[in-house]
């Protein structure tokens, strides 16, 4: 992963945005839970534009993927949307871990 | 003395990249806001040199009512005080075709679509504008 620019600034935005990351894991949880379809697509639409920017162009893929959802959305499929997203988390913190 | 850019984004890692970015690369002088009045008052004073606007803004209020960044760039574009300024668009959005209907919409200058994955080209297209 990782193919951006790495300069120091983009090492430290990569940081932060790892916790930003997080963040949006957890609110993904949350809107799941009450199945705020609405809210789910602007979660979507702030991973597509913020992943690729940080070099993570799977996150923009999978948020746009997530800001496209249908009205009739299969509750099953965004759970393993959101399961993607966790495991990507995953692979990009072993990512940061390693640099 | 620095040029000032003036950046509405409601994102706080968008608006953190955009930041950094302009300060460390372009030597820009940069304000971050999403407030309304706060943005419309910047841009009266004529201190601003750019604007970069989030087209989706969540926590963005005019007269009670939420605006996006496209009636933001409107209000902008139609203060006889304020017109000068390039607006420059930002958005996660990129169906084909919306490009050209939220500059026909907002009137603004340019488009940056996000990610924005080239800060070298992306301080160079500010550059353009403000020449």
């Amino acid at each position: 992963m990782g193919r951006a620019l790495v300069t120091e600034d983009m090492i430290e935005l990569r940081s932060l945005y790892v916790g930003y990351l997080r963040n949006e894991i957890d609110s993904f949880k949350s809107l799941l839970a009450s199945k705020d379809l609405d809210q789910i697509r602007e979660l979507g639409h702030r991973l597509k534009g913020s992943g690729g920017t940080y070099g993570f162009p799977q996150i923009s893929e999978l948020g746009e993927t997530i800001q496209y959802l249908e009205d009739n959305v299969d509750w099953k499929d965004v759970e393993g949307l959101l399961l993607q997203l966790v495991e990507l988390y995953d692979r990009i913190q072993v990512f940061q871990d390693d640099n | 003395m620095p040029k000032r850019i003036m950046v509405v984004e409601d994102d706080p890692m968008n608006a953190k990249f955009f930041e950094l970015t302009l300060k460390r690369r372009g030597n820009f002088d940069v304000v971050v806001t999403e407030d309304v009045n706060q943005i419309l008052d910047f841009a009266r004073q004529g201190s601003i040199d750019l604007i970069i606007m989030d087209v989706s803004l969540c926590n963005s209020f005019y007269h009670g009512a939420r605006v996006d960044g496209i009636a933001l760039s409107r209000l902008i574009k139609d203060d006889e005080s304020t017109r000068r300024i390039p607006v420059l668009l930002a958005t996660a959005h990129a169906m084909k075709g919306e490009q050209e209907v939220f500059l026909k919409a907002s009137r603004a200058d340019g488009y940056v679509s996000k990610p924005v994955i080239d800060p070298n080209e992306f301080i160079g297209k500010i550059n353009e504008l403000i020449a």
